[in-house]
């Protein structure tokens, strides 16, 4: 079974000015994440601009990581939407070697009831041979999975593994972990959350900012797992000041900059993102001088 | 701690039907006196139903395919009563819970061999259940309630 606990890191897509993607940097982000201590890698999620990807791109983007991971780490694919015979119908024809898991966000937009959210799910998972990790995140999709709804599923489909929780409710979340099953997995969803996350009980981050500060973030989170407090507020703080900056204007916006300060991708991104205004890219800037 | 899927009911084949496939129904629920047979064979015309409800006094007097339950029937944990224990050994196509308050009938729920079970939310063990409806004061508007949301998933199935 794939080992969630720790740092995975939502890669973002990089673009050349043409919009068109570019291959070389993806390569570069692959290899810089797995020499810096990330424990998996998550592909096309919403940080890699999945809504604006064809189905075609996607998978390029997947083999991609793929053949330059080569088996080093866990993989993570997004498939998700909120169309729920489309979707399980994806699950049930996606076939790609080397990915572990998939990543299923829950509906948005169409604000169903919890047991809508229920039934798609498990709908999902019956279709699904891979196993699958919810993502809750009531602030994109408009409707927020309970701890309920969540425990049924975890209790009731046996290829549901885990959820990346991204409901910025730390007492949501205590109610996740005080009943949930043992190896069932509960990863923050939220950078800025992930270490009281993990010090009530959870079991890592799918991270933005590891994209760009993987050493540092990785030492934070392995440090809070192994109960380094101290080491691990080190780390915390040291990320901290940048998190704000790299959502402010729209995600991957913001780690963008901070990919293009590293010289490993442009900062390209599609419409509807726009590029962050040069105030923000001035205080992502200021603050990775001073990392 | 539990351990995730000490509990699994993908090891059931879950049955989600057209109303007039379903065959055998039990339905569970506080007092007797409750049920609306008519609602009940209107919604599934061609079912054979079955009952299992509360009884306040000791001795089991209830017979067919009326089932009681006292809170003597367990000794601790352990089901005593032979009428009950056969219950459990019985398969049903469809197992319909609208007990509202006897903790103890949950156990029918999670032992006894449904192709499909549903109840209502706000219940300890929701895992049990493949479909919950939002509970209400009226049993006929819990029972509306379920059909629908049968009908609606049974039809997304099909598609």
């Amino acid at each position: 079974m794939i080992n969630l606990k720790g740092l995975g890191v939502a890669m973002v897509t990089p673009f050349n000015a043409d919009m068109s993607i570019d291959f070389e940097s993806l390569k570069k982000l692959t290899h810089y994440l797995i020499d810096n201590g990330v424990h998996y890698l998550v592909v096309q999620g919403t940080t890699g601009e999945s809504p604006v990807l064809s189905e075609q791109e996607k998978l390029a983007v997947l083999d991609t990581v793929i053949k330059e991971n080569a088996g080093r780490l866990p993989i993570v694919y997004g498939i998700g939407g909120n169309n729920t015979q489309q979707v399980a119908k994806q699950l049930a024809e996606f076939d790609v070697p080397g990915v572990d898991a998939i990543l299923s966000v829950s509906p948005y937009y169409s604000k169903p009831t919890q047991e809508g959210i229920f039934q798609h799910f498990k709908t999902l998972a019956a279709n699904s041979k891979l196993p699958i990790i919810l993502y809750n995140v009531p602030g994109r999709t408009s409707s927020n999975m309970l701890p309920e709804t969540t425990l049924r599923l975890a209790k009731t489909c046996e290829n549901i593994i885990g959820i990346k929780e991204a409901c910025g409710d730390l007492n949501q979340v205590m109610h996740l972990i005080k009943d949930k099953p043992m190896d069932f997995y509960i990863i923050s969803g939220d950078d800025d959350l992930a270490l009281p996350f993990i010090n009530i009980g959870g079991d890592g981050v799918i991270s933005v900012i590891g994209n760009g500060l993987p050493k540092a973030f990785s030492n934070m989170i392995n440090a809070a797992l192994n109960n380094d407090i101290i080491t691990a507020r080190k780390f915390h703080y040291q990320c901290f000041p940048l998190i704000y900056h790299l959502f402010s204007e729209g995600n991957p916006a913001g780690i963008k900059e901070v990919l293009k300060y590293y010289n490993i991708t442009e900062t390209t991104v599609r419409l509807p993102l726009m590029n962050v205004s040069a105030t923000t890219k001035g205080k992502i800037v200021e603050i990775l001088n001073n990392l | 701690m539990k351990t995730k899927n000490s509990y699994n009911p993908d090891a059931r084949n879950i049955a989600l039907l057209p109303r007039p496939a379903y065959k055998e129904v039990l339905v569970i629920i506080s007092k007797s006196e409750q049920i609306n047979h008519n609602l009940l064979h209107q919604y599934f015309p061609n079912a054979t139903f079955s009952f299992l409800s509360n009884r306040t006094e000791k001795e089991d007097n209830s017979k067919g395919m009326n089932y009681t339950l006292h809170k003597k029937d367990f000794f601790f944990k352990t089901l005593k009563n032979e009428r009950l224990k056969n219950l459990t050994k019985k398969t049903f196509d469809l197992l319909i819970d609208l007990n509202e308050d006897n903790d103890k009938l949950i156990y029918f729920v999670e032992n006894i061999n449904a192709g499909l079970k549903i109840g209502c939310f706000n219940k300890p063990n929701n895992h049990l259940y493949d479909i919950l409806t939002k509970p209400s004061l009226e049993i006929v508007d819990v029972v509306n309630s379920m059909v629908k949301q049968l009908d609606i998933l049974t039809l997304n199935n099909k598609k």
